[in-house]
């Protein structure tokens, strides 16, 4: 290959330096020379870093060439090796450069400012000598450059000229006329992050860069933030590196004062020649004049802050004297001056080729003969079933597109057998009117195509010919994950595919690097693309709670100590609606060997302000957005910034800071501007809204799972009934109980349960996800509120098909001790109600031990006492003698222990007393029928505890909602807890009653004995004294406190 | 009615011979005590045997109507917002006819829509009449009666459903008979002397 110009260096790496061989390559190109750029690694960086930045978009637009790294061998008249640190060890790059003049262009001191070298002479002619260089000429770009390779003078040839900097300082030109803010001076200064760059020490810092002065600094990062102590001064405002551009940057200050750590030395900074281009004097360490001169100012460090006040008394003079910094750029880093100097090193004008870029390097769709195709300005293609960061990434984009006004079409491209219907948040965008569905037989043009997921795109090739009637200018490939499969094939394929000029954007830095070094000929965007999200709330309830922690953690940390401090909720869920809301930290230690994480989740979790713990190798990736701690160390983080308000605000306010320059809507306004310009039509920002649903009375689905009893179904009704009339509950139910619902005037609707099924329960659960998304669309429900013991995946998923549909649980306690529980769904509830249980001091079961993640409110009875009949009137309904004493039998449904037995044995004895009306309930579900014992009357129906005052006692069992209503209305009673281990902790319930001396309780085995004690109910003193104490326990109800927290919710 | 199928075969393992042999003791428990409480009914209502139902009194805070529901979204190839489970649901046999392997036998739903609870209960016996006699076909009903007793008591799956959900397009009734494996659907509204079976 042959180039007029070959430049050999590390491209990798961010900073001035790139800045400068970015220049030179546009300048020599501009200049019609051709560019070669052969690519080496820095041995001393560690991190694998990619390609970006300006050199990236100077390949991606021709201007140069990046030589692949098998190519044997390029030739040019001249060599320049870019900065002598890059050639200190072999590269894996094996390309041989023959050039007749060879320039080693020293960027760095030799020697360091400890006398430390910084790089071994010997070494690096070697290795230069090994790609090719012969008769090498080391060219120091500065004074201080020069002065420190003195000592190198006899061991290689030092040119008796500077190597030439290109500031264009038109470009950096900037209206000073008045201080940007009258008495009090605006300094700042613009470097890379890193930790030489910085001052010494705090107080030299804050010597430099007072606490209370206007201090703006670009290029902020982890370390300057270390040395300040974590907290950055009210008065300041920082910038992480490329958070906002230098121009932008150098008008927003008046002073570039620039000191930083005493072992480091400035070789010739860039952003010095830019700040001078745009009219500043800057204020720098003594030793750089031999650099500058008389274009900038040299004060102790300590002195810095006092020369910019001083300089501020008097503006006009300020002005003038910078003028000697522009004057230094023009004579100094001119384009002139630079092409100059390359004209006499490759010993004559350059040939000007004709290198035929075009403007756009984009190939003009080909003709497409189709009848009036429609239109978009972003044709999204993906597989839009997937679920988790990737499903979030798209959805905040059309999202973004589609408030931006431009139009949006998605085309579906399943990368297997349809076996899922499309991901929860991607249908929401085309309910809302977001974006519009295209068929693959449909002929559409778009601006743009956005592709992502390309690892599954075209996998088989299957539907290849129907979809080719898409086409668009320019495509996109969104590649977030390191690729395992052939780049260049699929690029190639979705180019012919689509009919246009395609390039890549890599997520991150890994998957850029893995694209870059495996397939260097394929265009790659110039900057990541990265996730555009909407901030997530702050975690709602109990403030002095832990933290709620989504961890991702190795095993063994999950399982230590500190880790049970904390709520640690999985984070396999990070992408789930509204997931992150309840999150007050994200921690996220990936295995080794993952290739893909969540981007965009962290993103969003960044946006909310939560304090976002990661490795150290995320640090490129997420800079100043999250805290960087080794695995080890990652509990005693939380901890550090948990426990601290400041520096807990500080994260919080960093991290959105992070988020608005990097994830904002704004900006990824401004990408796509920069891409396909403004929208095609001005979409009326109405649209959106109109297509959106009315606002209509909100609706929530009451879920009650079948239970043995009615109590899940009970509870639900006694919250709907205390829900504004502005709220329209529905009501499904797994059990039977649609003829109770009904009664209350609510729509019910019957979901059989899956024990009616030989199936496992994972595969009626895919029907159940089906049955209730029917209903959350047909009745746009915005609220869930299960009330059962196991939520199942079924209805976290049909619920999160919605976006807008929120999760509640009631979820009561006393679960049996050993009863097989699992949680896994809790974290993915919006909201936990636990309603109180009188015996909850000898609650054992394992929801006691979750207390942490719900509402607690009193429990909740269907019935306020003043809503019970008089005695009168439910002895009439009930056909009953008021004047004579009257028992009730209810010891449940049957369908767990024989209650007819039971009853059998109870109405024996009852029957002893003549006097004695005795009526039997029989539960609705029940399949039992009780109306076998002569002289007694069944009772069905509901509910019962309506009817309260027509008995005087109850033989019972102590189900959740009738032993609360037996003590709150006072009813004396012999409790017959139902012991079967399926069931909540009935005999605790029991016991406690028994224990406060307000009921009696016997177990199954004792109901033979059961006669002394109705004899002493018979008693009206004894009754009398079961009364008083049941009064004592001073039962609330909780429902509407229940019924408040939902009506909260659902806003 | 389905073709009957062959019946059980007695070439299970020993255990499955021995639930089948359970299945079928259960079956005739089932029968018997079924039997028993026909026969105790009769006698209470003869006796004029006490029995009250309840209702809630006042607490009803609404009027019984169904909101409205809006269409569902359509599902497509290209834009597949719903995709059915590959496999439906077994009901089981119901108590009467435990013995039946659910795998080998016709699923048959019956629509059971709009009927009292007399002619509900009839229904719902005659069905379970002709499977003992047939013994080849699990039901399941399509009913739009609030009181299940009558399923519940037989061991038998409903799906709780209204006039529109069977008559309305039949969308609805697709869905429930893919979810549920059902072969063939009698509509009972036709013949309420059951003269279809």
């Amino acid at each position: 290959m042959d180039f007029d110009v070959v430049i050999v260096g590390d491209f990798h790496v961010a900073g001035g330096t790139a800045v400068l061989a970015a220049n030179e390559i546009s300048l020599m190109h501009g200049a019609g020379l051709r560019v070669g750029l052969v690519a080496i690694q820095v041995s001393h960086v560690k991190a694998d870093l990619p390609i970006r930045g300006p050199i990236r978009d100077l390949i991606n637009l021709r201007k140069a060439t990046l030589v692949a790294p098998d190519t044997r061998q390029v030739t040019a008249p001249l060599a320049i090796f870019e900065n002598p640190r890059c050639f200190l060890a072999r590269s894996t790059n094996r390309t041989r450069v023959r050039a007749t003049q060879n320039v080693m262009a020293v960027h760095f001191p030799a020697f360091n400012a400890v006398g430390e070298a910084t790089f071994d002479v010997g070494t690096v002619t070697r290795i230069t000598s090994e790609i090719g260089a012969r008769d090498l000429l080391w060219a120091p770009v500065s004074a201080v450059v020069r002065q420190s390779m003195a000592p190198l003078s006899h061991e290689v040839t030092i040119s008796d000229w500077d190597w030439p900097y290109i500031v264009n300082a038109a470009q950096w030109k900037t209206d000073r006329t008045t201080s940007l803010s009258g008495k009090t001076p605006v300094l700042g200064r613009h470097s890379r992050p890193s930790r030489e760059k910085w001052p010494d020490t705090r107080a030299e810092m804050f010597k430099i860069y007072p606490r209370a002065a206007k201090v703006r600094l670009l290029g902020f990062g982890h370390d300057a933030l270390n040395l300040i102590g974590d907290r950055i001064p009210d008065a300041w405002q920082v910038f992480e590196f490329n958070e906002i551009s230098p121009l932008q940057f150098l008008g927003s200050i008046d002073y570039f004062v620039y000191y930083h750590h005493s072992h480091y030395l400035e070789a010739f900074s860039v952003a010095i020649l830019e700040a001078m281009a745009a009219g500043l004097l800057p204020i720098l360490p003594k030793y750089l004049e031999k650099n500058y001169g008389d274009a900038a100012l040299y004060p102790e460090p300590g002195d810095a802050f006092a020369t910019v006040r001083s300089l501020h008394q008097d503006w006009g003079a300020y002005r003038k004297r910078a003028t000697a910094g522009l004057d230094f750029v023009h004579e100094r880093a001119s384009p002139a001056g630079y092409l100059a100097r390359i004209d006499e090193l490759a010993g004559a004008r350059p040939k000007l080729h004709a290198v035929g870029i075009p403007a756009n390097p984009a190939p003009a769709p080909s003709e497409i003969s189709r009848t009036t195709p429609r239109s978009f300005d972003v044709l999204v293609v993906a597989d839009m079933t997937r679920t988790g960061d990737i499903e979030l990434r798209i959805a905040g984009e059309i999202s973004a597109l589609a408030e931006a006004g431009y139009r949006v079409g998605l085309l579906h491209f399943p990368a297997k057998p349809v076996t899922r219907g499309v991901s929860t948040r991607i249908a929401a965008c085309v309910r809302d009117g977001r974006a519009s569905v295209v068929s693959p037989e449909e002929s559409v043009r778009a601006r743009l195509i956005l592709a992502f997921g390309p690892h599954a795109l075209l996998t088989g090739m299957e539907g290849f010919k129907t979809l080719s009637k898409a086409a668009a200018e320019r495509i996109i490939v969104v590649a977030d994950a390191v690729p395992n499969y052939d780049v260049e094939a699929k690029s190639a394929a979705i180019s012919y595919l689509f009919d246009g000029h395609v390039t890549w954007a890599p997520t991150n830095g890994w998957v850029r690097t893995a694209i870059e070094r495996r397939f260097p000929s394929v265009p790659l965007e110039a900057k990541n693309w990265l996730p555009v999200v909407q901030s997530t709330a702050a975690a709602p309830i109990n403030k002095k709670r832990l933290p709620v922690v989504a961890g991702s953690l190795p095993a063994q940390l999950m399982k230590s100590a500190d880790a049970q401090q904390w709520n640690l909720v999985p984070a396999d869920n990070l992408s789930r609606p509204r997931f992150l809301d309840r999150c007050d930290a994200v921690v996220w230690y990936p295995d080794p060997g993952a290739s893909e994480w969540p981007d965009a989740a962290i993103a969003q979790a960044i946006a909310g302000g939560k304090l976002v713990v990661l490795p150290r190798k995320f640090e490129p990736q997420f800079g100043l957005g999250a805290t960087y701690s080794g695995g080890d160390r990652v509990h005693a983080t939380v901890k550090r910034l948990w426990s601290n308000k400041v520096l807990r605000t500080g994260v919080a306010r960093r991290a959105k800071q992070h988020a608005s320059s990097f994830y904002s809507e704004q900006g990824y306004r401004d990408r796509l501007s920069d891409l396909i310009g403004k929208p095609s039509h001005r979409r009326d920002a109405r649209s959106i809204s109109k297509t959106r649903k009315p606002n209509t009375r909100p609706r929530i689905l009451f879920l009650a799972s079948n239970g043995t009893g009615l109590g899940h179904v009970a509870r639900l009704l006694a919250i709907a009934r205390r829900l504004d009339r502005d709220i329209d509950p529905i009501f499904a139910t797994f059990g039977h109980a649609v003829d109770v619902i009904s009664q209350f005037g609510y729509p019910a609707h019957y979901i059989p349960s899956p024990i009616y099924s030989d199936l496992k329960t994972e595969e009626w659960d895919a029907w159940l996800r089906l049955d209730l998304q029917r209903l959350i669309e047909a009745y746009d429900i915005k609220l869930i509120v299960f009330d059962g013991n196991s939520p199942s995946p079924g209805l976290v998923d049909a619920a999160h098909a919605f976006s807008d549909c929120k999760l509640a649980w009631v979820r009561r306690g006393m679960w049996n001790a050993n009863s097989r529980s699992s949680f896994e769904q809790a974290a993915l509830f919006d909201l936990i109600i636990e309603p109180g249980d009188l015996a909850a001091s000898r609650d054992a079961g394992p929801t006691a031990k979750r207390r942490g993640e719900v509402l607690q409110v009193d429990p909740i009875m269907l019935l306020e006492k003043r809503e019970l009949l008089s005695r009168k009137e439910a002895a009439r309904r009930l056909h009953l003698d008021p004047r004579r004493p009257t028992a009730l039998v209810q010891v449940g449904s049957g369908s767990n222990r024989d209650i007819v037995r039971l009853v059998d044995s109870v109405v024996v004895a009852l029957q002893r007393h003549e006097q004695l009306q005795i009526m039997i309930a029989e539960w609705s579900i029940s399949s039992n029928d009780l109306s076998l014992w002569q002289g007694t009357t069944r009772l069905k129906g509901f509910p019962m505890a309506q009817y309260r005052n027509a008995f005087d006692f109850a033989v019972s069992a102590a189900g959740y909602n009738t032993f609360h209503e037996t003590i709150c209305y006072a009813l004396p009673t012999i409790f017959l807890a139902n012991a079967d281990p399926s069931m909540d902790d009935q005999v605790s319930r029991a016991r406690y009653a028994q224990d406060a001396e307000a009921a009696f309780e016997l177990s199954e085995d004792e109901v033979e004995d059961i006669g002394p004690f109705i004899d002493l109910l018979m008693n009206k003193a004894a009754r009398a004294s079961l009364v008083a104490n049941c009064r004592k326990l001073k039962v609330r109800n909780g429902a509407a406190a229940a019924a408040a927290a939902i009506k909260e919710l659902v806003g | 009615m389905p073709t009957p199928t062959k019946s059980p075969t007695p070439a299970a393992p020993t255990a499955n011979r021995e639930a089948q042999r359970l299945r079928v003791k259960l079956q005739e428990l089932f029968r018997e005590t079924e039997s028993i409480r026909r026969a105790l009914t009769e006698r209470n209502s003869k006796i004029g045997a006490n029995s009250v139902t309840i209702s809630p009194v006042g607490l009803a805070a609404r009027s019984l109507r169904d909101p409205d529901a809006k269409a569902l979204s359509a599902t497509t190839s290209w834009w597949p917002t719903r995709v059915l489970p590959q496999k439906s649901l077994v009901p089981p046999p119901g108590l009467g006819a435990l013995s039946l392997p659910r795998e080998q036998n016709a699923v048959v739903g019956f629509i059971v829509v709009g009927m009292g609870a007399e002619t509900l209960e009839r229904m719902v016996q005659l069905v379970s009449v002709s499977q003992r006699a047939r013994m080849n076909f699990i039901p399941i009903f399509f009913s739009s009666s609030t009181d299940f007793s009558s399923f519940r008591r037989r061991g038998y799956v409903l799906e709780y459903v209204t006039a529109d959900d069977v008559d309305g397009g039949g969308d609805r009734l697709r869905y429930l008979e893919r979810k549920w494996g059902v072969q063939s659907t009698i509509d009972l509204r036709d013949a309420s002397d059951g003269s279809t079976l």
